[in-house]
This record gives structure tokens, C-alpha cells and sequence, in this order.
């Protein structure tokens, strides 16, 4: 009975005391299954699509499939995930109560510190429900984002109840683009930021570690990097390929943007081989790998995750800047950045279209930087005693 | 009886900074034997540490270990190539470190520590090193160990962690244990509790400890030799009673009489030695203890005193004290 009673979503937590917790499931659950019944007909025929193109049938599948066949598989993912989640963090829950003490992790404490900080639950709070637009933009986006309507009757209509944000000078619907331009800044800041922080972790690691003329001549190296100005680098970059597509500009901000983090992670190996617990590891005999990935690495987390979390930001911009000059994500896809810039020849007299481009993007980077901000406070030490 | 488990010969670390070269252990030797403690006293910058450091090989650049022996039964350290070195570190010599606040590292939880270490030297299953893990906490005296394991390190008081600490070094029983200074940072009571646990430990492990300090005190309680180092040298070694009762350096007899002693009148002055430790970049030439020594003659300003025999197991160096030049080794063993 009991046993039973745990798989309703968000029940468990709630009745283990974790009201929020708790709410928070049951909401989301609620949320995406009101989704999953209100665009059933979406979700089953891109299945079958799917299924059927799996099997070798012959059909057309548009990229506007793709989106769709993503979009359901993430509310049945995610429908499955909160299943087992309330479900096992009940299990969890009642072990912890048979043990006397329950050992509490980092990651608890600096929660539970986070949690303190309104601003930063804020911030987590919009970048969540971003990404989940993003994911579920087909089902959300009242219209097709790339495609035009009456090019003389429905161009640059102003905003109404059909066209909540009006139409761009192709007759789009603007409400949709924005929607979907989501995917895009979410994609590149996730992504690009992935791949800088892969790089210049595994850079400042070596160069951090080895010490040495190592140490020297990838710090120089670094050093030439950031002499670069980045904007204009990544401009010369991108012009040099023939075709634009997202993943070249995703892996050029990437390959751009690692020195901090290179710089950021050798100073923390530096300083962590001089701790005792480093000499203490040595002296019962880890190796190389053990030492840099067991005692080095973890240790330098914070500093890692708070830089990358602001830095998010940074790449989204950065990504709005390329698009707004056209060299970024190319039309008719969006992106928040070649919203803008679409509407530059009107920017008076449709101002509700950069406006709402704009917005969305210092929503989207407020909300990442909130986050930073609060994860620094909550994973320092030193900032803990003054709270 | 006493048979030496760590034999360290001339050895020699030097450090060669960008001021120029630093003769961090200039040829030191000592024995320790089976099963026993060695003293290993001096101030703070003679070279202790680093000569343990030069032991476990962990000295790195810009120092480097430039001549001497390290011979674990008849194994020289020195000699064999950096890997099996590693296998050596942890399994055959450990050591712990003076801080244990920061000796342990803060993201994993103790228990896990103490595992790696396990599952580095030996094959064993991740049960079954918990098991062990468990075993070798409740060994050091950890109350609940079963529980302790899972816990971090910031969750656990100094003694606790130096004890956790002495946990992974025991881990896999090593036959050498290297105590730097394992209870500086202690308080009184505590640091009782630790050397008393390291007493029994070494009794049923039989395992041989280099006890690191420059607490008079603690060496005289704890060890059956000592070995007195004065600027980067060995300048006497003896047995304990031999050292306390009939202390031959002159800088030893400075040492000894400079401690504080219960019953003493209140406002007399304590006896200091005179003159300052010397900067290792400008060590004096000859006896490097001349310009502070108070039986100094000209010989002492031109040659270095090597280590002699005074008295059977009773090496000094000093010019001024008679004995023949011997090579410190093997001392009393006759069987």
C-alpha cells in the first residue's frame, strides 16, 4: 500500500515533509501532462513517423519532425523521470531515517546555503523554465516559426490575440520565433560554454600539474589567445567557411573562449599541490591520473562552476552579437539575435519585436549570471560566516 | 635483537634556487632500527622534513636528491625507477603530516579515502576494502567506525583526523611509518592520546617509526634513538638514555638546557643558545655550529667534523670531542 502510494508524483516528498520539493514535482507532472493530452495527436503521429522511417518507410521527414519527435520525447522522458524520482527520493528518504546520523554532502550544504539567496532561487527558476521552452517549443509556439503567411495582407501586423507579438516584414509569427529562438541561445551557451570549459580545464590542468617549461610555453600560448580582440577573431573564423551553421559557430565561441578557464584551473593546481592532503596522496602512493583526477580536479570544481556559470552569459551574447550582424545563426532559422536584426530598417515603428528579442536575452543572461552569483556565495566558505 | 629496518647513508638534497644552492641535507645518517623509534630532532629549517621527504623520494624540482644511499632492509630507494617507487609509497613506507586539518582532502568522505588507498596496493573488492577500511579505523580508535566512514573530513575534530590520517598510513601495514611532527598541531591532551596510540600500534604491527619533531619532550617519551640535526647535518646520534644523560655536542648540551624544567625558580633566566640559526644559503665554513659554539677553536672555523664513535652506539660530530672517524651503520648488533 505504501509501496503504492510512492509512485504518486510529488506525494512522497510532501508527506516526508519536503513541501516545496514536493509541489514542485507534483506541479511539473501536472504541467506536462496537461501538455502530453493537449498535443497527444502531435506526440503519437511523430512517433510514428519516427517508427515508421525507422523501419524503412518511405516518408518525407522534415526537420519540423525532428523538432516534434524531440519535443515528445523529452515530455515522455521527463513524465517517466519525475515517476521515479518522488518514487526513489522516498526510498532514500526512509533508509536515511533508519540511520542514526545522515552524513551530509557537500552538495547539501551548499543547497541549502543557495537556497538562502532569493535572487539566485530566482534566477535558477527562469533558466529552468527557459529550457523547458526550449524543449518543449513546438507544442508552445502557436505557429511554424519559419513559415511565411500572407506576405501582403499579414506583414508587420502589430501585436492581437492571433499574433501576440504581430508578424515580421515575411509575415511570421513573432511570438513563435522568439520561442524558438530560445533553443538556439540556450544550445550555444550550454554548448559553446561545454567546450570551452572541456578545453581550458584540460589545458590548465596539464600546464597546472607538470609545472615547468610545460607550464610556460601553454601559459604563453594562452597569453597569445587572449591578445586576440575575440570578436573580430571569431568574425575572420566564420567568414572563412563556405556555409554557416550552428555548429561551427557553437565550436568557434568554444575554441574562443577557454583561456579564463585555463588560467582559472592552473592557478587552482598550483596552489592545491602545495596543500598537505596533495603531499599526504603522493606519500601513499596515487599516481598521475589518480592525483590529478581524484584530488586535483574536485578540489578545483568551485571555481569552475561558478566561472562557467557566468560565462554562460557571456557566450549567449556573444552568439546575439554574431547573429545581430548577420553572421551568426542564418535566416529564416531564429535566434534572438537575428530577431533583431531583422527588424532593424523598422526598429521605430515595430518596436515590440526588438523588444521582446532583446528582453528575452537579458532575461535568459540576468538569470545565468543570478545563478553564478549565488552558487559563489553558497560553495565559499569565507562568505558563509558573514550570512 | 635490534636489527636495522632503514638505513639512510650520506644522503645528500640539495635545492638549487634561483639565489643559488641550498644544501637542505648535507650528508645525513642514520639507522632505524626493527620495530623501534628514531628521533629524528632538530630546529625549525634543519633539514628534517626534508630528509623525510628525500625517504618517501617526494622532493621535487627545484630540489633534487644528488648522492647518498636509502636502504629499506636491502632494498637502495634510490636506485629503483619511479613506479615501483609509487608501490613502495603507502605500502612499505608511509608517512603523516603535521596538519591534519588539511592533510585530508575535503570532497571525498574519509572512508573513501582510506579505500583508494587500500585498492591502490592491493587487489581487493570494494566490500571487501570497506571491511578493511573499517577495521583499520576501529585500529586507531575511532569510536562507531562503521558509522565514521561515511563521513567527511570537516566534520571531524583535529585529533579525529590525525587518527584517520594514521587510519591510511596503517592501511596497508607498512614496515616504516614517517611521523612528521604528527602532533604539533594538537593540544596537550590530545597529542598524549596520539603518541600513546602510536606506541601500541607500532607493538602490534612491529612496524619501525621515524618519529619527526622538535619537541624535546615527545622524543625522549617516545623513541630508543635520536638523531640530532644542526644544519642539515647529523651532529649526534645515540640511544635516548645515552643523549639525555650524557649529551656530548655542544649544541645537544645547548639544547638541553635551554628546555624549561618544573621546579625551576621562577625569574631565572632560561640559558640560550647565542647567535642566530645560519641562512642554509651562507652556511659558515667548517663546523657550521662554530660562530654560536662556545668551545670553538681555529680547527673548527677550517674543517667540518665528520661523525666518530665516541662511545660504543655514541656518534658526534664535533672536533673537540676525541673519538675515531667511523662510518655510522649497523651499530650494536651482536648476535
Amino acid at each position: 500500500m505504501r509501496s503504492l502510494q510512492d509512485w504518486i508524483p510529488g506525494w512522497g516528498p510532501w508527506r516526508m515533509g519536503q513541501h516545496l520539493k514536493g509541489a514542485i514535482v507534483a506541479t511539473l507532472f501536472l504541467l506536462l501532462m496537461i501538455i502530453a493530452n493537449w498535443q497527444f495527436d502531435h506526440i503519437w503521429t511523430s512517433l510514428l513517423l519516427t517508427a515508421s522511417k525507422f523501419f524503412g518507410a518511405t516518408v518525407t521527414y522534415t526537420t519540423r519532425d525532428l523538432d516534434f519527435l524531440v519535443s515528445s520525447l523529452f515530455v515522455i522522458g521527463m513524465l517517466a523521470g519525475l515517476l521515479f524520482y518522488s518514487r526513489f527520493s522516498c526510498r532514500r528518504r526512509r533508509l536515511a531515517e533508519h540511520l542514526s546520523s545522515v552524513p551530509e554532502s557537500q552538495w547539501t550544504i551548499v543547497w541549502r546555503q543557495f537556497r538562502k539567496n532569493p535572487l539566485a532561487v530566482a534566477g535558477t527558476i527562469v533558466i529552468l523554465i527557459l529550457y523547458l521552452i526550449a524543449f518543449l517549443c513546438p507544442f508552445l509556439a502557436p505557429y511554424d516559426p519559419v513559415e511565411q503567411g500572407d506576405r501582403v495582407e499579414e506583414r508587420l501586423l502589430p501585436p492581437s490575440s492571433t499574433h501576440l507579438l504581430g508578424t515580421d516584414r515575411f509575415a511570421r509569427d513573432v511570438f513563435s520565433r522568439i520561442i524558438y529562438g530560445s533553443r538556439i541561445s540556450l544550445l550555444v551557451g550550454f554548448l559553446a560554454m561545454s567546450i570551452a570549459v572541456t578545453i581550458g580545464t584540460i589545458v590548465g590542468a596539464v600546464a597546472g600539474f607538470y609545472g615547468g617549461w610545460v607550464d610556460s610555453l601553454i601559459m604563453r600560448f594562452v597569453d597569445m589567445m587572449l591578445s586576440f580582440p575575440t570578436l573580430v577573431l571569431i568574425i575572420t573564423v566564420i567568414a572563412l567557411w563556405r556555409e554557416q551553421s550552428i555548429w561551427i559557430i557553437i565550436t568557434v565561441i568554444g575554441l574562443m573562449s577557454w583561456m579564463g578557464v585555463a588560467r582559472l584551473v592552473r592557478a587552482q593546481f598550483i596552489a592545491l599541490k602545495e596543500r598537505e592532503f596533495f603531499q599526504a596522496a603522493q606519500a601513499l602512493g596515487a599516481g598521475n591520473s589518480r592525483l590529478i583526477f581524484r584530488h586535483l580536479l574536485p578540489n578545483s570544481m568551485t571555481p569552475i562552476i561558478i566561472s562557467a556559470t557566468l560565462r554562460v552569459g557571456n557566450t549567449i551574447l556573444l552568439e546575439a552579437s554574431l547573429s545581430y550582424l548577420g553572421l551568426g545563426v542564418q535566416p529564416p532559422t531564429p535566434s534572438w539575435g537575428n530577431i533583431v536584426f531583422d527588424t532593424k530598417g523598422n526598429l521605430f515603428t515595430e518596436w515590440w519585436m526588438p523588444l521582446a528579442a532583446g528582453l528575452a536575452i537579458v532575461i535568459t543572461v540576468v538569470g545565468y549570471n543570478l545563478v553564478g552569483d549565488g552558487l559563489r556565495d553558497a560553495l565559499d566558505p569565507r562568505l558563509r560566516e558573514i550570512n | 635483537m635490534e636489527c636495522p629496518q632503514l638505513q639512510v647513508r650520506n644522503l645528500r638534497t640539495h635545492f638549487f634556487t634561483e639565489n643559488g644552492l641550498v644544501r637542505a641535507v648535507d650528508d645525513v645518517s642514520y639507522v632505524l632500527n626493527k620495530g623501534q623509534t628514531l628521533g629524528l630532532v632538530g630546529e625549525s629549517g634543519c633539514g628534517k622534513s626534508v630528509s623525510a621527504l628525500s625517504l618517501m623520494r617526494l622532493i621535487t624540482p627545484p630540489g633534487k636528491i644528488v648522492g647518498g644511499e636509502i636502504l629499506l632492509d636491502d632494498l637502495n630507494l634510490l636506485d629503483i625507477p619511479e613506479p615501483q617507487m609509487r608501490q613502495i609509497r603507502g605500502n612499505w613506507i608511509s608517512m603523516i603530516f603535521q596538519e591534519p586539518m588539511t592533510s585530508l582532502n575535503p570532497v571525498f568522505t574519509i572512508g573513501n579515502q582510506i579505500m583508494e588507498t587500500i585498492r591502490v596496493h592491493q587487489k581487493v573488492s570494494r566490500a571487501e576494502a570497506r571491511d578493511l577500511t573499517i577495521d583499520v579505523l576501529s585500529k586507531v580508535k575511532i569510536p562507531a567506525a562503521s558509522n565514521r566512514i561515511d563521513e567527511f573530513p570537516h566534520q571531524m575534530s583535529g585529533g579525529m583526523r590525525q587518527r584517520v590520517m594514521i587510519a591510511m598510513a596503517l592501511a596497508c601495514s607498512p614496515k616504516v611509518l614517517i611521523a612528521d611532527e604528527p602532533t604539533t598541531a594538537l593540544d596537550v591532551t590530545i597529542q598524549a592520546q596520539i603518541m600513546k596510540l602510536l606506541a601500541d600500534l607500532q607493538n602490534d604491527l612491529h612496524m619501525s617509526i621515524l618519529l619527526i619533531t622538535h619537541n624535546l619532550g615527545l622524543v625522549a617519551e617516545a623513541s630508543d634513538h635520536i638523531a640530532v640535526m644542526y644544519a642539515s647535518k647529523v651532529v649526534e646520534y645515540t640511544s635516548t638514555r645515552n643523549l639525555f644523560t650524557s649529551p656530548l655536542h655542544p649544541y645537544t648540551q645547548g639544547l638541553l638546557t635551554s628546555v624549561p624544567t618544573l621546579g625551576m625558580p621562577k625569574n631565572r633566566e632560561l640559558n640560550v643558545i647565542p647567535g642566530q640559526v645560519p641562512n642554509p644559503l651562507y652556511f659558515p665554513s667548517g663546523c657550521k655550529f662554530h660562530p654560536r659554539c662556545p668551545l670553538a677553536e681555529n680547527q673548527c672555523q677550517e674543517e667540518e667534523p665528520l661523525l666518530k664513535e665516541v662511545n660504543p652506539g655514541h656518534w658526534v660530530a664535533c672536533h673537540m670531542i676525541k673519538g675515531e672517524v667511523t662510518p655510522l651503520q649497523e651499530s650494536d648488533h651482536d648476535h
